[in-house]
């Protein structure tokens, strides 16, 4: 089934129409990313702020840009983040919001810590962080070194670093995977933390792309981390370590292949919008590219279906955000060649675009971490079969 | 079209430079030795250049009525970028030998991607996975390889183009070449590959040479 239910496509062509605003200031915060401060009173900065508030909780308001309204989470995340990403993906990471962090409270999170962050949240626009990724080990688990030490009434001292986390330096809530001293290489725990605590410090580190969403380095020294601020001590055992995470990559993998998409999308717009007079084998180029976004969202709409259905079915995650990224490189880089020699200086958006479809790829594991997921689902028949 | 002997000899010398030096030293070299008069412009007048040769040329050019539109790009720390403020009149290529500056240019490319191989062979064997360097994992294995398939190739078909005619898009096609290279690299360094300090603005300074000096579209 590739058609999308009545209230979807209703959302998708609601936020298609905020794209423009994010777009008119795409260049204004590859320039400055703190230029998002300025822009917080956008219809789509003011919707992400509030847009991952799970069903059931009472939003602000029903104005739109409220909140979803539905309840297929990782589909309807994807339709808003392609359609967003299309306007700036940069404006869309920079946006406050809970982000990533609502994903992991929807698999993690007490209904206290959901109200507590929600609430918050609700006070104005704020930032959340998330904080996986560390100095010269990655995304791997197995080589966390973050290290949390009880200290007995249910809490922790919060100890190491981590790198290539968006928003963390204006973040006031971060989300922070970190191993339990003591326990096996697996004993990760994700916690809550504040980041107007002494010693968590975030340092903005400069990159290629995607600059609105300000990748930083973290250090934590000494960060408490009061025991209702640990994730998942509701669930069984079973479901809070490498179960829960796995579950929530799952269901962002989908919406990071939507953000390729849209930035592949956009690109492929601007090329429509500025050569309309294509023939003969360019032509051909730019419409096998138009045919290839079409068929990388089939893809990606199928991968959220299935995580909408099952947390743990993120093979098709894996599969869409992928080839999402791929083409998005590709789309940009074709893009720029349909556009003449020194294109690159001459048309700055789609030369930011170029420089952005590269950021996707590092987030939520690489294109080699995506293979090795679907080959472990080829190989234990997980995927690949009718 | 029989290249010189001596334009082979700079070739060889960007390429050199750019893999043991890097972009802006290597770029001075080669535009010192092929365009010493005037910046080599693209065929839309455009000009990405060392800065420590814009005051070189402003000093000769300046009885050219062109006139550049300056901004400050820096794509790259000591690299400046001009752009014709009048592309009706810059369209018009100096005396400069495009076909000469391009291949010089695709040498320089492909030293500045075996650059960035080397540097990723040595940031990926530093880092550890499961008790093993990331280098010993059998994909990064097959990718290197694959990488180095192109590096060979690319060089063994500049080579040929150094003693023939190859007026056919071989140069665009040998830069996309190149850039396809660089990319997969850039992928195998994960996010150290796309921050300020890593190797990512140099790659990305090299697509920038590729884009401004390519043909028009057929």
């Amino acid at each position: 089934m590739s058609a999308l239910p009545a209230s979807l496509a209703a959302t998708r062509d609601q936020v298609r129409h905020w794209a423009g605003d994010l777009r008119a200031h795409a260049l204004e915060l590859d320039g400055d990313p703190d230029a998002i401060r300025r822009h917080l009173d956008l219809p789509a900065v003011r919707f992400l702020a509030g847009h991952l508030v799970p069903p059931g909780w009472d939003r602000v308001s029903d104005a739109a840009g409220a909140g979803p309204a539905h309840g297929m989470p990782t589909l309807e995340r994807v339709i808003v983040s392609e359609e967003l990403a299309r306007g700036d993906a940069g404006m869309m990471l920079a946006s406050p919001g809970a982000s990533m962090c609502g994903v992991l409270l929807g698999v993690l999170g007490s209904q206290e810590q959901r109200d507590r962050v929600y609430g918050t949240l609700a006070e104005r626009p704020r930032w959340t962080c998330f904080a996986l990724t560390e100095p010269e080990r990655g995304s791997a688990i197995g080589e966390m070194t973050a290290t949390l030490t009880p200290v007995g009434d249910g809490g922790y001292v919060l100890n190491g670093a981590k790198r290539y986390v968006g928003n963390a330096a204006r973040a006031d809530v971060g989300a922070v995977f970190a191993r339990v001293e003591g326990t096996e290489r697996l004993g990760v725990l994700a916690v809550l933390v504040d980041t107007a605590d002494p010693g968590f410090r975030a340092e903005p580190l400069p990159t290629v792309g995607l600059r609105g969403a300000q990748l930083t380095h973290i250090t934590l020294d000494a960060v408490r981390v009061p025991a209702e601020q640990v994730l998942g001590t509701h669930l069984p055992p079973t479901r809070r370590g490498m179960w829960s995470i796995v579950a929530v990559f799952n269901q962002l993998r989908p919406s990071v292949a939507a953000i390729a998409l849209g930035i592949a999308r956009a690109a492929h717009e601007y090329v429509a919008g500025h050569r309309r007079l294509l023939r003969g084998a360019e032509r051909e180029t730019y419409e096998e590219l138009g045919r290839r976004i079409d068929a990388a969202r089939l893809l990606t709409y199928r991968a959220a279906r299935a995580v909408d259905r099952r947390p743990s079915a993120g093979h098709l995650a894996s599969a869409a955000k992928a080839r999402a990224c791929e083409v998005a490189e590709d789309v940009t880089l074709a893009a720029l060649g349909l556009l003449g020699p020194g294109a690159r200086l001459d048309h700055p958006l789609l030369e930011k675009l170029a420089r952005d479809a590269r950021g996707v790829e590092f987030m939520e594991g690489t294109r080699n971490i995506q293979k090795l997921h679907l080959f472990q689902g080829l190989h234990t028949g997980k995927v690949g079969r009718p | 079209m029989t290249v010189p002997a001596e334009v082979r000899e700079h070739c060889r010398e960007a390429r050199g430079s750019a893999r043991t030096d890097g972009l802006v030293p290597a770029l001075a070299l080669l535009t010192r030795a092929l365009s010493p008069k005037a910046p080599p412009r693209g065929p839309r007048g455009h000009a990405v250049l060392p800065k420590e040769l814009l005051d070189e040329f402003a000093a000769m050019e300046a009885e050219d009525a062109r006139r550049d539109e300056r901004r400050d790009d820096e794509p790259l720390p000591g690299l400046a970028v001009l752009r014709p403020a009048d592309p009706v009149q810059a369209a018009a290529p100096d005396g400069t030998d495009a076909r000469v500056w391009g291949t010089g240019l695709a040498w320089l490319r492909l030293g500045m991607s075996e650059r960035l191989r080397e540097a990723c062979v040595a940031y990926l064997a530093a880092r550890q996975v499961e008790g093993t360097s990331l280098l010993m994992q059998q994909m990064v294995k097959g990718t290197l390889a694959d990488v180095l398939i192109e590096h060979l190739e690319i060089e063994g078909v500049l080579e040929e183009l150094a003693d023939g005619p190859g007026g056919d898009g071989t140069l665009d096609r040998l830069q996309r070449q190149i850039t396809r290279a660089d990319r997969t690299l850039l992928r195998l360094l994960g996010a150290h590959g796309f921050t300020q300090d890593g190797p990512g603005p140099a790659a990305h300074a090299s697509e920038l040479l590729a884009d401004v000096y390519r043909g028009e579209p057929a």
